[in-house]
């Protein structure tokens, strides 16, 4: 598996959580929502452009849009790989975390 | 969920630049994207923070693509700046010249920022401001247009409003009064505000100690602003201390509940004193006797609304409103003034807080001037480095050449010769930034504001400032990047190519800045001259050596007699009178009434019998009041002869006022008439006078003339005199031709904003005038050089050089004369009496600046004249 960014990480969960609504400015809210930390568009851009090249991302272009000044919206959704990737995500951070638990991490605090 | 708004274009060119920016990618969708974000921001935040944040991303976005397009090109970027920081070095002088120029524009600029931040900055502090308002009544027209905007209201409109609009939450009532304050033996003449008891829970002043909810709860109670404590208790802490104030005759005991922060320098509402509401309707009068009238108004009342409603919601329920509390007086205006059944004619309205500076106390307009001054210098700094840029642009011929050669594209060189005029511009702002701070107490001095340049604040203001610099560089450096790097690489490296310092291009941006300057030279010029003109010419009364005293409650009734003597017994004072009105100022009392279909305004003056000999007014008909017994001033008045004229009268002595009054008996009769004096300042008209010497209007001021050279002592003599008389009240004095100053303070303030502005716009363009001849004259050295050795004397040369600028200095009047005579005519319809607009201004601002481009270029164009032309020719 190619090891993600954690920026390419949470745009690829976020893509998950928004089905079907997947694109730029939802995902962007997500991102600043999860993380709390202030998202660009240029950055959403970004993450979004390298997980397409990868193949985990595909995109279709919406119906034109009277909200967005008559302009569509590029829609994303995962691949087949890019389901896989995210299970594997998920083993891994499952591995990576494995027999650590925060009680007891809270008690070296 | 979200309203359905419509969707608002963002900026058009804004919009353009992004698609260019991303055309690489797919720009449709994303310029939606942002377009959508820029929607949720205009409706969330506003208008101005969805621009902001639109143009951000074009910049940033910008800065991306260059980075991006760097990045491959490092080693590039670095032989560029090697190459910016050598022609910075070999060039001082120019580049001394386009720094000083950008700088002091950019100063300028930043000064200018921080003024309109301030002005429009006015009582957002307050944490519920958009959902305060100041309640005003408007009078409509009977065309619909707004005839009138009052803030004053009635005492009982606030609890009315409150009570019987559901939207209302809170209403607070102000009353600004004058009284004597006193604790032990300090006696001072204060403004006191009385609030309602919850001012402090609707606006955001700063407690320092007591209850919000509870300070002016009680009769007697007094909050004292932080500066207040310090004066009348110094570092004790005056909490349950006493305050003696006189509110009517007597003195009253207030015991201090609460202390307050100093109210910041951009509030409207401003207090030392703040005393509860109740207290002035139940004590003070003529307050308390009116408390529940709805006529009696002069009461400021603010209203807080529930925070999900906008004043425009309540229009309509004010207008019921206002017909429920006034419908006689409405009818009674719709019938006089013949307006449509269904027209308004009077319509509560409410004004938010934060728009009643910039309405009522200042104008936008000042930030526009300001705006457009600052805009001018730095636009003439801009002119500077672009003619100054092209005309060096030959030495870098070479270079260019041989970057094309090799294989730039032009944008690159294009991009390259840009970059330079950004780090020219970097420099300029740093410069900037240390001037506009070091000029900054001067510049509070002007504008009369207590402004503060802080590192922080320069931090918040940085995005604009980069927008500043970005666009400067733009304008100033913009066009010769395009001209140089547009040089054919043959036609240079051949030398064909010839680029002379004076194109068609740089004649007509000289042509500019001449224009600019003189516009600003023109302006200086009128405005003083106005002010001369006030200054100088004669009211139409005698008012030197006169002092003012108001009488305040001294009671000339009960002490005509003991002043009268102890005035006429001194040999300081010349003469003396008494008047209801004070001389000069923009407020007179007056009576208006309807008479024969229409309306007359007459201003009453209440005066001592010897006034018109005082102020030594020309009698051109009838006489005087001195000579007649005194029984027979009743209804005896002296009129001016505006009032003759508005009444058409011919030989008016020994006639009646038209329509003054019902009963002949009473009416006033003209004894005689004076020439038109002006009584108020000069950007009135002079209205119709009736002096009355009958003393039936309570006398507001004691006038005094003093022999000349004996002020000091007079001002001392008075002082005593009425300290034995009146002892409980303070002594205040003005002189009356200091108080006339005051009221052009405004006028002569942008006078001196104009002037200062011209200087530094001569200064700019000068250096700049400057570098160009050098350029010049550098470039025709071998030319000068041959016509001396063909027998040309120095005055011809220097002629020949600085001819072509005499030229486009003509050009520069042309343009410029009719601009002045339009935007200073606007100005000086303001006042009443103003100067006509002749030829010998603008010939002088012609002369001085015909002089300043001769004194300017003969330094550079003698120096080349007289040089050896063995050296101009060998020079190679």
């Amino acid at each position: 598996m190619d090891l993600l960014t954690r920026g390419e990480e949470l745009v690829l969960l976020a893509v998950w959580r928004l089905q079907g609504n997947a694109y730029t400015v939802p995902i962007r809210e997500q991102l600043i929502e999860v993380s709390d930390k202030k998202w660009s568009l240029g950055s959403v851009y970004e993450a979004l452009d390298r997980l397409e090249k990868k193949k985990y991302l595909e995109s279709y272009l919406s119906e034109p849009m009277k909200s967005r000044g008559g302009r569509s919206k590029r829609i994303y959704k995962h691949t087949k790989d890019g389901l896989k990737a995210m299970i594997e995500l998920r083993n891994a951070q499952n591995a990576i975390w494995n027999g650590i638990s925060i009680p007891a991490i809270e008690r070296e605090l | 969920m979200k309203k359905d708004y419509g969707y608002k274009n963002p900026p058009r060119f804004a919009e353009r630049m992004l698609k260019r920016l991303y055309k690489y990618k797919k720009p449709d969708t994303r310029i939606g994207d942002f377009g959508e974000i820029f929607n949720d921001i205009y409706h969330n935040a506003g208008k101005s923070k969805a621009w902001t944040w639109y143009m951000m991303q074009v910049i940033l976005s910008f800065f991306r693509r260059t980075e991006k397009a760097a990045i491959g090109s490092q080693i590039m970027l670095k032989n560029y700046f090697k190459i910016a920081l050598r022609n910075i070095q070999r060039k001082k002088g120019y580049t001394l010249i386009n720094i000083m120029g950008l700088s002091i524009g950019l100063a300028f600029c930043i000064l200018i920022l921080l003024y309109v931040r301030d002005e429009y900055s006015y009582d957002k502090f307050h944490e519920n401001a958009e959902n305060i308002y100041r309640v005003t009544l408007l009078r409509y027209n009977p065309d619909g247009s707004i005839k009138s905007m009052n803030s004053n209201q009635s005492i009982p409109l606030g609890p009315a409003l409150c009570s019987e609009i559901p939207g209302i939450e809170s209403f607070i009532r102000f009353k600004r009064l004058k009284h004597y304050v006193r604790k032990d033996e300090i006696v001072n003449d204060e403004n006191v505000l009385y609030a309602d008891t919850s001012v402090f829970k609707v606006f955001s002043f700063g407690l320092l100690s007591g209850n919000p909810g509870s300070v002016l709860e009680d009769m007697n109670s007094v909050v004292l602003s932080k500066d207040a404590a310090g004066k009348y208790f110094g570092d004790d802490d005056p909490i349950g201390s006493s305050l003696f104030i006189k509110l009517n005759e007597e003195y009253e005991e207030f015991i201090v509940t609460g202390t307050a922060e100093n109210i910041p320098g951009n509030s409207t509402i401003k207090f030392d004193f703040l005393l509860p509401f109740k207290k002035l309707t139940t004590s003070v009068s003529p307050y308390r006797n009116n408390a529940d009238r709805w006529d009696f108004v002069s009461i400021q009342t603010y209203i807080k609304t529930l925070p999900e409603l906008d004043n425009h919601d309540l229009t309509e329920t004010l207008q019921d409103f206002t017909l429920r509390h006034s419908r006689e007086y409405v009818e009674l205006l719709r019938e006089r003034e013949k307006f449509a059944d269904d027209a308004l004619v009077l319509s509560y309205d409410l004004q938010r807080l934060t728009d009643i500076h910039l309405s009522s106390f200042s104008s936008p307009k000042y930030s526009y001037i300001l705006s457009g001054i600052a805009l001018m210098i730095l636009l003439i700094a801009c002119i500077n480095f672009t003619t100054l840029s092209i005309g060096l642009s030959s030495s870098r011929s070479k270079e260019i050449g041989m970057r094309k050669v090799i294989g730039a594209r032009r944008s690159q060189l294009a991009l390259q010769y840009w970059g330079e005029t950004v780090i020219i511009s970097l420099f300029a702002l740093l410069a900037g930034i240390i001037l506009s701070w070091s000029a900054l107490p001067l510049f509070n001095n002007i504008v009369g504001k207590e402004l503060d340049l802080t590192f922080s604040g320069i931090m918040t203001y940085f995005p604009v400032i980069l927008g500043l610099v970005f666009f400067t560089s733009l304008f100033a450096g913009g066009y010769p990047a395009l001209v140089i790097s547009g040089f054919k690489p043959v036609y240079v490296l051949q030398k064909r190519l010839k680029l002379s310092g004076s194109n068609t291009f740089t004649r007509a941006l000289v042509v500019i800045q001449f224009a600019l300057s003189l516009f600003l030279i023109n302006s200086t010029l009128i405005m003083s001259k106005q002010f001369d003109y006030t200054r100088e010419s004669s009211p139409g009364y005698d008012k030197e050596n006169i002092i003012q005293i108001p009488l305040k409650d001294a009671g000339w009734e009960r002490t005509s007699a003991q002043f009268k003597n102890a005035l006429s017994s001194s040999s300081l004072i010349k003469d003396f009178t008494a008047s209801n009105n004070e001389l000069g100022s923009n407020n007179s009392s007056g009576r208006r009434y309807f008479y024969n279909g229409a309306t007359y305004t007459i201003n009453i003056f209440s005066v001592e019998q010897n006034y018109v000999d005082f102020l030594d007014l020309e009698i051109v008909n009838g006489r005087d009041f001195k000579q007649d017994p005194a029984a027979e001033i009743k209804n005896a008045v002296i009129v001016n002869e505006s009032l003759i004229r508005e009444f058409d009268m011919t030989d008016p002595v020994g006639k009646p006022i038209p329509g003054y009054s019902q009963d002949p008996a009473k009416a006033p009769i003209i004894i005689g008439v004076v020439r038109d004096y002006m009584f108020q300042s000069f950007y009135h008209d002079i209205n119709p006078v009736m002096i009355s010497a009958d003393f039936y209007m309570r006398y507001s001021r004691l006038l005094v003339r003093v022999y000349p050279g004996k002020i000091h002592e007079a001002v001392q003599y008075l002082n005593e005199t009425w300290n034995e008389i009146v002892p409980d009240i303070p002594f205040s004095y003005t002189f009356l031709d200091e108080s006339m100053e005051t009221k052009y303070r405004n006028d002569r303030l942008w006078n001196r904003i104009v002037g200062y502005g011209s200087v530094i716009a001569i200064f700019i363009a000068g250096i700049g005038l400057f570098g160009l001849i050098t350029l010049t004259s550098g470039i025709r050295t071998k030319e000068i050089g041959i016509r001396k050795i063909l027998g040309a004397s120095p005055d011809v040369i220097v002629r020949l050089l600085i001819k072509d600028y005499l030229y486009l200095l003509a050009a520069g009047i042309f343009i410029t004369t009719p601009l002045t005579y339009i935007v200073l005519g606007k100005w000086l319809d303001n006042f009443a009496y103003r100067i006509s607009l002749g030829v010998d201004l603008f010939v002088l601002g012609g002369m001085i600046s015909v002089f300043s481009v001769i004194a300017v270029m003969s330094i550079q164009a003698v120096k080349a004249a007289v040089t050896d032309p063995v050296d101009s020719l060998r020079y190679e």
